[in-house]
């Protein structure tokens, strides 16, 4: 039906924006591995990263397309930090009644908030960033957009230079320490609402990353986080909740899902259209059959 | 504090009757359709509240079940002759059904994976609407024959009223039934309700049917009201509305959290010339409420007016 | 007067790696007040959990009167007479007492409103909380909540209570409160397993030790014999206010009713 150079290069592609789906996946595993909470508005922290790397293009013309990348960044760090510093501090004490209630309230109220207030500044019309490597590469008979190839590579640097900093910085160790026991680590001097925070930061910019590296490829709208954000949330629980390695894997799972889902029904319009279904079908026999995921601990 | 009943239904009369005389004050059909979308919006936020404030279950789902009631109707009239009765009362059955299957599916989650699945059981919901346009006439909508054969929206005002004080009264009673500290114990601790004899599952399920069934009956007027359905009218954001109303309102109280609807919608609507912003100030009261003033901003006033707890 | 008959057989709890409990059997037979003690971590509150529903046992099973209930889910077992209260209290904070004590009469389901709120106002009474009738349970101290929590499960009338640290961080006065309300609702024929550190209450109160260590029961028997059993010792050994707790308990003559 298709040929074999097709597929492949479906599943190349699918595997490179799993790349990025990993990266946002993984700053949401950070805050829950840290907060124990889902942050709910994890798909506006893309959006907004997209967001600003395309404002930063705009006032500041002739800058290298990675600035934009790092600007989103050091926004999201910001926004992050100032977003649990009001909203998420009583989490970190532990004085919250029925504290899942009030994460999913908190954070989804800042979902709506982050939503609205792009729209309300940027309006509805689409905007794009500027190329980081325009054209495509050919690896063999396949060809890869310039751009999709440069995102994927980016995030594998970013989540490499994660990784490396939660096992050897004193932060990272204290975030370890604090997802495991907050009381234990409290006791041992470290100080959970700091932690907290920089952990949520760290969540936050991840995603924002992730937005401003696909913003060359795809428009940034508003609810143009929407998609991804419930697409983060399958992968946190398809690798298992906390997971890092289910985060990386379920990211690079669900692209190929997605990619090689649509070259697989012969209907074209449909089966774009049910891109997004693959991965719900999947999220809901995860959760029916092995809520844990892949990686995840058994109780938890 | 104990029940004063007499505080009680003075408070609820004086509702009632305002309620009947809105139409003979307010002529604008604009406004009198504002109005019925208000109480259409104040009975969602009673569901949710049901829901989460009664029995602890944070679901994403309301709005899917809207739809899916109002599709059923709106479908069944399209391809079938079938008279207009019979497509709302499968409507509604519809939803309760839908409903009783996931609410059975939702007794093994909790907390945040309750409301994850509730999110991809709503996405699910319309994406297939709006894919399966051929069926279904997708984005472009789905035109749905009114239940009156006017242009005139005072009849659609008094209907919905009707539906809402009725279903209020049934709600209500629930919940101040041995049923609702059920519910109630389920939400504050349900190992604990369970250890305590209370059967969990069964009252787990039978607050999400209930919610189901009165989404359902909001979900037929909408469409025979609106008479155009949208599946994008079922996206998560405007779930986020019914939830932010019901939870601004009071979520653990019935009354504050239609009120909430009702006054919300109002607000929304008010401030339509400002566009997204109103939104904006929408989220951030969420925020700033979930944060400082958990129980919501009409709850206390609502206690004083029908002195109790509810 | 009901016959009480709780038979735990091989009783085995696992999680993953860790043996909570492993292989525990013990009978209760009549009205019989049982203390269970053992060291931080050898598995008596997984026990009450495995007996009560909230955990599925490993392996092992659990008869209770005449019936295999180790399938049922926690509710059922608290309508055939098994209650229980909890470490922590967990009192349902944003209901008011009288509601609390109302849930579980009506879960049972003998009678209407009317007769449950007369049951409660009678419990309320025997524990000398009527006065809080209608203040939310999160406004009651420590102590209340403790009461609270005693007058929930006797809601229930089981005929078997497991009892979850009772006494923890409760002042003297109110300790001896509670102590003397267990031992009345005992007399009225009621069985007790009550979990405790509490040494010399424990040793004044029951007339049956078990004691557990690392998942598994050392020793079951007569306060007087297990206060002295090697094992058991062993077992405090390194928990020094414990083990002095253990040698000092019950030498001031407390009552075996």
């Amino acid at each position: 039906m298709f040929s074999v150079d097709y597929i492949l290069m479906q599943g190349a592609n699918g595997l490179v924006i799993g790349c990025l789906y990993a990266l946002m996946a993984l700053g949401l595993t950070v805050i829950f591995s840290v907060l124990k909470i889902i942050n709910f508005g994890h798909g506006e922290f893309y959006m907004i990263g997209g967001y600003m790397s395309y404002a930063l293009a705009t006032l500041v013309g002739g800058l290298n397309p990675f600035v934009g990348v790092l600007f989103a960044i050091v926004v999201l760090l910001v926004v992050g930090s100032a977003f649990d510093a009001l909203f998420l501090r009583p989490l970190h004490k532990g004085i919250v009644e029925r504290p899942d209630e009030y994460a999913i309230l908190v954070t989804f109220g800042l979902s709506f908030f982050l939503q609205n207030l792009m729209l309300g500044l940027a309006g509805p019309f689409p905007h794009r960033t500027e190329s980081f490597l325009p054209g495509g590469i050919h690896v063999g008979s396949i060809m890869i957009s310039g751009d999709r190839l440069v995102a994927a590579g980016v995030a594998l640097i970013l989540m490499f230079g994660l990784l490396l900093f939660i096992k050897m910085s004193w932060t990272g160790r204290a975030m370890r320490a604090v997802s495991q026991d907050r009381e234990a680590a409290s006791v041992t001097g470290i100080n959970p609402v700091r932690t907290g925070n920089i952990a949520f930061s760290i969540g936050a910019a991840l995603a924002g990353a992730s937005g401003a590296l696909i913003a060359p490829i795809f428009s940034i709208v508003p609810d143009v986080g929407v998609l991804p954000g419930v697409r983060s949330f399958i992968i946190v629980v398809l690798g298992g909740m906390g997971s890092v390695k289910g985060a990386i894997l379920g990211g690079l799972i669900i692209g190929l899902v997605e990619s090689m889902g649509a070259a697989l029904i012969p209907d074209m319009s449909r089966a774009l259209a049910y891109r997004e279904l693959y991965g719900l079908i999947i999220f809901v026999i995860v959760l029916l059959f092995r809520p844990r995921g892949l990686f995840g601990e058994e109780y938890s | 504090m104990r029940d004063t009943p007499v505080r009680r239904v003075s408070f609820f009369s004086v509702l009632v009757v305002a309620g009947l005389m809105v139409p003979l004050v307010v002529q604008s059909s604009y406004w009198l359709h504002v109005f019925a979308m208000a109480y259409f919006y104040g009975l969602l936020a009673a569901t949710w509240s049901f829901l989460d404030g009664y029995s602890g279950q944070f679901s994403f789902g309301n709005i899917a079940l809207v739809l899916i009631a109002g599709y059923t109707s709106g479908l069944l009239a399209k391809y079938t002759g079938a008279p207009m009765w019979v497509g709302i009362l499968l409507g509604i059955l519809a939803s309760g059904v839908v409903g009783l299957f996931i609410g059975i599916l939702c007794l093994r989650f909790k907390g945040a994976y309750l409301a994850l699945f509730t999110i991809a059981f709503a996405e699910a919901i319309r994406l297939v609407l709006n894919t399966e346009h051929r069926f279904t006439r997708g984005p472009a909508g789905l035109s749905v024959e009114g239940f009156f054969d006017t242009t005139s929206k005072v009849p659609y005002y008094y209907l919905m009223f009707a539906i809402l004080i009725v279903s209020m009264f049934i709600l209500y009673k629930m919940a101040k039934s041995k049923w609702g500290l059920f519910f109630r114990a389920v939400r504050e601790d349900d190992d604990v309700a369970s250890a305590l004899g209370v059967n969990i599952i069964r009252y787990k399920v039978i607050a999400f049917v209930v919610a189901s069934l009165f989404c359902g009956v909001a979900g037929v007027f909408y469409a025979h009201f609106n008479q155009m359905l949208a599946p994008n009218f079922g996206t998560l954001a405007t779930m986020g509305l019914v939830i932010g109303m019901a939870v601004i309102g009071g979520v653990e109280n019935l009354i504050a959290a239609t009120l909430g609807g009702i006054f919300l919608e109002f607000g929304l609507e008010s401030l339509r010339g400002f566009g997204a912003w109103r939104l904006v100030v929408f989220g951030g009261l969420l925020m700033v409420v979930v944060r400082f003033a958990r129980n919501g901003l009409l709850a206390p006033l609502c206690r004083k007016l029908t002195g109790e707890e509810v | 007067m009901t016959d009480i008959d709780l038979k735990v057989e091989s009783l085995k709890k696992h999680f993953g790696g860790v043996k909570a409990v492993d292989g525990i059997s013990f009978s209760v037979v009549g009205n019989e007040l049982i203390g269970l003690i053992g060291p931080n971590g050898s598995g008596k509150t997984t026990t009450i959990n495995t007996i009560n529903g909230l955990l599925k046992p490993t392996s092992g099973s659990i008869h209770f009167q005449g019936e295999r209930i180790e399938r049922l889910p926690p509710y059922e077992r608290a309508k055939r007479g098994l209650g229980r209260t909890f470490q922590v209290t967990r009192v349902f904070r944003r209901m008011n007492v009288m509601d609390n004590l109302l849930v579980p009469a009506l879960a049972l389901g003998h009678g209407d409103r009317k007769t449950a709120e007369a049951r409660a106002e009678e419990v309320m009474e025997f524990l000398t909380i009527t006065r809080l009738a209608y203040e939310p349970a999160q406004n009651l101290s420590g102590g209340q909540q403790k009461l609270l929590e005693l007058g929930r499960v006797l809601m229930l009338d089981p005929v078997l209570i497991f009892l979850d640290e009772p006494f923890a961080g409760v002042h003297p006065e109110l300790r001896t409160q509670i102590h003397e309300y267990i031992r009345e609702v005992h007399q009225a024929g009621k069985a007790f397993i009550i979990v405790s550190h509490d040494m010399d209450t424990i040793f004044g109160l029951s007339h049956r030790v078990l004691v557990m260590n690392e998942g598994q029961l050392i020793a079951d028997g007569d306060p007087e014999v297990v206060r002295k059993d090697e094992a058991v010792i062993d077992a405090y050994l390194g928990e020094a206010s414990e083990k002095e707790q253990l040698e000092g308990a019950g030498a001031t003559g407390g009552d075996h009713a």
